[in-house]
């Protein structure tokens, strides 16, 4: 967690007023790191369950109650075809905003904040089946590579259409 | 300050309790004379803002109730008119109108003619 | 939203109430009905729409309505007579005043020529010459001249004095007005105001005219003490004071000067006039001399004896406290003279005065009884629908609490039983009352087609008569909302397709003038909206051939005339021969009805040929709260519209079979129906063995039954419908989702949504 606070490090607090820099939610599925944009994060919470939704692939675990909306929960591991979570109460549900709508994503755990700077993010490589199609870029943290999610991505086509 | 609006348009009503509590004055509405009328046994008002054009009890009627009673012979009341005819304005005066204003009107105005009547 | 633009929101919900109204008085009018009080209605209308288009500038708005209230005025007063002609003329008028306040709205620009014709003919009407000006704010200000001072003028000049005169307003506490240091050739101003009594029974106030002038610049104001009577002849409404006031400004205009004692015009002398300051102060203070009051005389007669005069001032604002008291004191003595008249000597005053307002009260209650007093605010409805909201989450937080009561807790703990079924009580009594406040008469959707049929008619040239029932029946907002697109089709079609041209009713024996009636009337949780024409009925035949033409219906697939009937709401479909360019036009009849559907609605059609047709919509009351059963299926809890459902058993009471194409089908009543089962429609696999299993029969439109198939019926209950297309999109066969009492989703089935359309059915 030394990361957990960006204004230990000296300089990193004006990158990011200016811009230059921004604050990631970075979250675990097995070993890999991802991240999204810590504006983008509404809420998390841990994984009580969802109610499936019909005809819808498998990566959509379904529907929870957040405060009287229904939320539906996409499970990432599934998402990047790595087959579904096998779900314990310790997973976490990251729950975000993608446009107007609000989605949760199921994963293993979150594991930091960290602040990168936007000239250190990198194209992800062409021809990464997955990857490329739902990542935005991806960045070194700490020796570590972090893919950021791309959620427009994650979330379209969740419907099996007929 | 307290001021009775009485116009059957809710147009009106807004616009009117809009500048109104805009310059700080506290606003009842009420839809006819006869809910103007109403109003005036509930609580007490500086001033009355009233329609001549009204379904159930129109504005002559009211301001001639308003009048009819003791307690109201010096209360201020403004006729809202469009009328361009001096016939309806002199109506209103004749049953004991104060002033009138004319719509559309301009809420620096409205206030302006408020103050040339209450306190 | 900005202010100026929620105004606007106001006015334009306003206008649509005006015109549903004026639809409404003219239609009586058209029937003969001649009311004076109408007449005043439909004036009073126009006239608003007008006001309000003024405000906000629409100019078109306001010169129509202006000429079109000119008129209406004009026919109120007798002087031009309602013929049918002119009924005709105003009839057609809303119309185009709806038109203007649409454009109004949309922000657009009719041609300037629109409502000419029209707009000539009410000038016609009510002579060019008499009409009146459009300009409101015409100041015709005739200044009264009075020579001040002429009417006293027996009095001698007299040296001004401070003491008799009061410095009413103005900055300057002093009466230094012969001491004002005038600049030679300065001009300044001069009123000399005399109030009427009339001026005070209108509650004007010289004091605040005074203020008022001094907005416009340095003023002082002196006051001449007329006649003071003795205290017992005081009237606190009497006149015993004139005024002079010298306003200092060179550039105020006679006009400003004069608007501010507009609202006195001719309930006081008034004298405005210009003077040269160098000019006038003598002559100008001499006249102010011959104004004094009677005591300036004796100022005069005694000027050295400055002790008298001490005492006379001392006296003076004495005689004035008392009169200041007496003016508060004379008004409610006179009140209670007024109100204690009759009663002889009484012992205690109050308590007699409290008696006496008795008959007053009763009388004024009784006047509220006569005219019940509606009082109305105006809420927006996004607080309407949080409240909506809460109350749904609390009607099933009830039933949750309700479903947790085992026999034995019932048996146990008799009080929180009792304590549960008030609450639940009390919960439908409120649920009620919330939903009364979103409720309207379908007045609003169905005084917009009046004019649709008028206008179909002349189209179509046909005869055309529209009759509305029950246009009061009340239901939600949000469904009135939706209803006015498949009302507009649905008459649409009837007076397209229905209702024959005049010689074809004549031929086929009846009367030249078709009818359409539009009907609505609450029916258990539904309201059932009728629209029923007198015309040919549905042409199957040709229904049928068109649907073939189309591929709507396979070659060989033979159908029941019900559901050749129906084929007029599938889509794609269209009866039209020729495309009119009335119905054919905008959106479909099938998008309307999916658009019902989705609302939890439902449509059907009935036509007896040569007869005529009738279309039925069936809507929900609420929108909000859901009457479900609660099922599960595969892995998910899932709730079917209780309206929707026809029965339930256990499958291994249901008599199954299979249909020719290999479909299972559940035989009842020698009824076939088709078979849904809900977890391989939805993909999911369960452990319950099939004859564990229930079916649940179910309704869809045009009385077509569907068997689904589910793990388990858990109950009946109460849900509040929440969007799946908020944060998710629209999945086949969910009509979104709801909450149960654990806080955990349920899928509400969509059982329309489930089946297959003819089309698909056809296929397989």
């Amino acid at each position: 967690m030394e990361a957990f606070d960006s204004r230990d490090e000296s300089g990193q607090e004006h990158d990011l007023e200016s811009g230059n820099s921004m604050q990631l939610i970075a979250f675990m599925i097995g070993e890999q790191v991802y991240g999204v944009e810590i504006t983008t994060v509404r809420e998390i919470r841990a994984w009580s369950g969802a109610t499936p939704l019909p005809n819808t692939h498998d990566y959509v675990r379904g529907v929870i109650n957040l405060r009287g909306t229904i939320v539906p929960i996409f499970d990432l591991r599934a998402r990047f075809g790595d087959g579904l979570t096998d779900t314990t109460k310790n997973h976490v549900v990251v729950v975000m905003s993608v446009g107007e709508k609000w989605v949760g994503m199921l994963v293993d755990a979150v594991s930091d904040i960290l602040t990168i700077s936007k000239k250190d993010v990198h194209k992800v490589p062409e021809g990464d089946s997955m990857d490329s199609e739902l990542l935005n870029g991806i960045v070194t943290h700490d020796s570590k590579m972090v893919g950021l999610i791309d959620l427009d991505a994650i979330v379209v086509g969740a419907k099996i259409e007929k | 300050m307290r001021v009775l609006t009485v116009d059957d348009s809710p147009t009106i009503l807004s616009m009117l309790d809009h500048a109104l509590k805009e310059a700080g004055f506290e606003v009842v509405q009420a839809e006819d004379g006869q809910k103007g009328l109403d109003a005036m046994k509930e609580g007490e008002f500086d001033v009355v803002i009233t329609d001549i054009n009204m379904p159930v009890m129109d504005g002559i009627e009211f301001i001639k109730n308003v009048r009819a009673s003791k307690a109201n012979q010096s209360l201020p009341i403004l006729i809202l008119t469009t009328e361009s005819s001096q016939e309806k304005r002199d109506q209103g005066r004749a049953a004991g109108g104060t002033g009138w204003i004319v719509k559309p009107f301009d809420p620096a105005k409205l206030i302006s003619v408020i103050h040339r009547v209450v306190y | 939203m900005s202010e100026l633009d929620e105004f606007k929101a106001t006015y334009f919900e306003e206008c649509s109430e005006l015109l549903g109204d004026l639809e409404e008085e003219f239609a009586a009018i058209e029937e003969g009905d001649r009311d004076t009080e109408r007449l005043n209605a439909v004036f009073r209308a126009i006239h608003s729409i007008k006001g309000g288009a003024g405000a906000f500038g629409f100019n078109q708005l306001v010169e129509f309505a202006h000429s079109f209230e000119t008129l209406l005025d004009f026919v109120r007063d007798g002087r031009v007579e309602l013929t049918d002609d002119v009924v005709t003329l105003c009839i057609r008028s809303i119309d185009l005043v709806a038109d203007f306040v649409g454009a109004a709205r949309d922000g657009e620009e009719l041609a300037s020529d629109f409502g000419e014709e029209e707009l000539a003919r009410f000038k016609l009407l009510s002579g060019e010459d008499e009409e009146e000006p459009m300009e409101e704010f015409d100041i015709d200000f005739t200044p009264v001249m009075v020579n001040v001072g002429d009417d006293d003028g027996e009095l001698p000049a007299v040296p001004t004095s401070d003491i008799n005169d009061e410095t009413l307003a103005g900055e300057d506490e002093n009466d230094s007005f012969e001491q004002a240091p005038l600049a030679e050739g300065h001009r300044y101003w001069k009123v000399d105001f005399t109030p009427h009594y009339e001026l005070y029974e209108r509650a004007n106030d010289p004091l605040l005219l005074f203020r008022e002038l001094g907005t416009l610049g340095e003023v002082e104001v002196k006051a001449h003490l007329v006649k003071t009577p003795k205290l017992k002849e005081f009237d606190p409404f009497g006149i015993y004071c004139k005024w002079e006031i010298v306003l200092r400004n060179e550039d105020v205009s006679k006009e400003d000067i004069a608007e501010v004692f507009e609202f006195v015009e001719g309930d006081c002398e008034l004298s405005i006039s210009q003077v040269m300051a160098e000019a006038d102060i003598d002559s100008d203070l001499v006249g102010f001399e011959e104004d004094m009051a009677p005591e300036a005389q004796t100022l005069e007669t005694q000027p050295d004896q400055q002790q008298e005069l001490q005492q006379e001032l001392q006296q003076d604002l004495q005689h004035k406290a008392e009169e200041e008291a007496a003016d508060e004191s004379m008004l409610s003595l006179a009140d209670l003279a007024a109100e204690i008249e009759p009663a002889p000597a009484p012992p205690v005053r109050e308590e007699n005065l409290v008696e006496e307002n008795k008959p007053e009260q009763e009388k004024a209650k009784k006047a509220a009884a006569k005219a019940p007093a509606v009082q109305s605010i105006r809420v927006d409805l996004d607080k309407v629908d949080r409240v909506v909201n809460m109350v749904g989450e609390l009607v099933i937080t009830q039933s949750m609490l309700n479903q947790q009561m085992d026999d034995k807790i019932k048996a146990q703990y008799q009080e929180l039983v009792r304590g549960v079924e008030v609450l639940a009580q009390t919960t439908r009594g409120l649920q009620d009352a919330v939903m009364a406040i979103r409720a309207q008469p379908v007045k609003s959707v169905f005084s917009r087609m009046p004019r649709l049929v008028r206008e179909l008619a002349k189209k179509t040239d046909k005869k055309i008569r529209l009759e509305m029932v029950g246009e009061y029946t009340e239901i939600d907002k949000t469904i009135i909302e939706q209803l006015s697109d498949p009302l507009t089709h649905m008459i649409r079609n009837s007076a397209d397709h229905g209702v024959e041209t005049p010689e074809k009713r004549l031929a086929a024996g009846k009367s030249e003038t078709g009818t359409i009636q539009l009907s609505a009337e609450q029916a258990g949780g539904n309201i059932i909206i009728a629209v029923e024409d007198d015309g040919a009925g549905i042409n199957r035949e040709r229904v049928l051939n068109l649907a073939r033409e189309r591929g709507v219906v396979g070659p060989d697939q033979q159908l029941s005339d019900e559901q050749i009937d129906e084929l007029v709401f599938a889509p794609g479909f269209s009866t039209a021969d020729g495309v009119s360019d009335i119905s054919g036009r905008g959106v479909g009849m099938d998008v309307v009805i999916s658009n019902i559907k989705k609302i939890g609605g439902s449509v059907h059609v009935r036509s007896k040929p040569g007869k005529g047709t009738r279309m039925i919509l069936r809507l929900p009351l609420t929108l909000a709260v859901l009457d479900v059963m609660l099922v599960e299926a595969g892995d998910g809890p899932y709730v079917i519209p209780l309206s929707s459902i026809v029965e339930t058993m256990q499958c291994d009471r249901a008599d199954f079979g299979f249909a020719p194409s290999g479909r299972r089908v559940l035989q009842i009543r020698g009824e076939y129906v088709q078979v849904i089962d809900l977890v391989t429609r939805f993909e999911m696999t369960t452990k319950v063995p099939d004859n564990k299993r229930f079916v649940v029969l179910c309704e869809g439109e045009g009385s077509t039954k569907v068997a689904l198939i589910v793990d388990e019926i858990i109950g009946q209950q109460q849900v509040v419908i929440k969007s799946l297309e908020e944060n998710f999109e629209r999945i086949d066969g969910i009509a979104g989702g709801t909450i149960l009492g654990n806080g955990e989703v349920a899928l509400i089935v969509d059982v329309a949504g489930l089946k297959q359309t003819p089309e698909q059915q056809s296929a397989a």
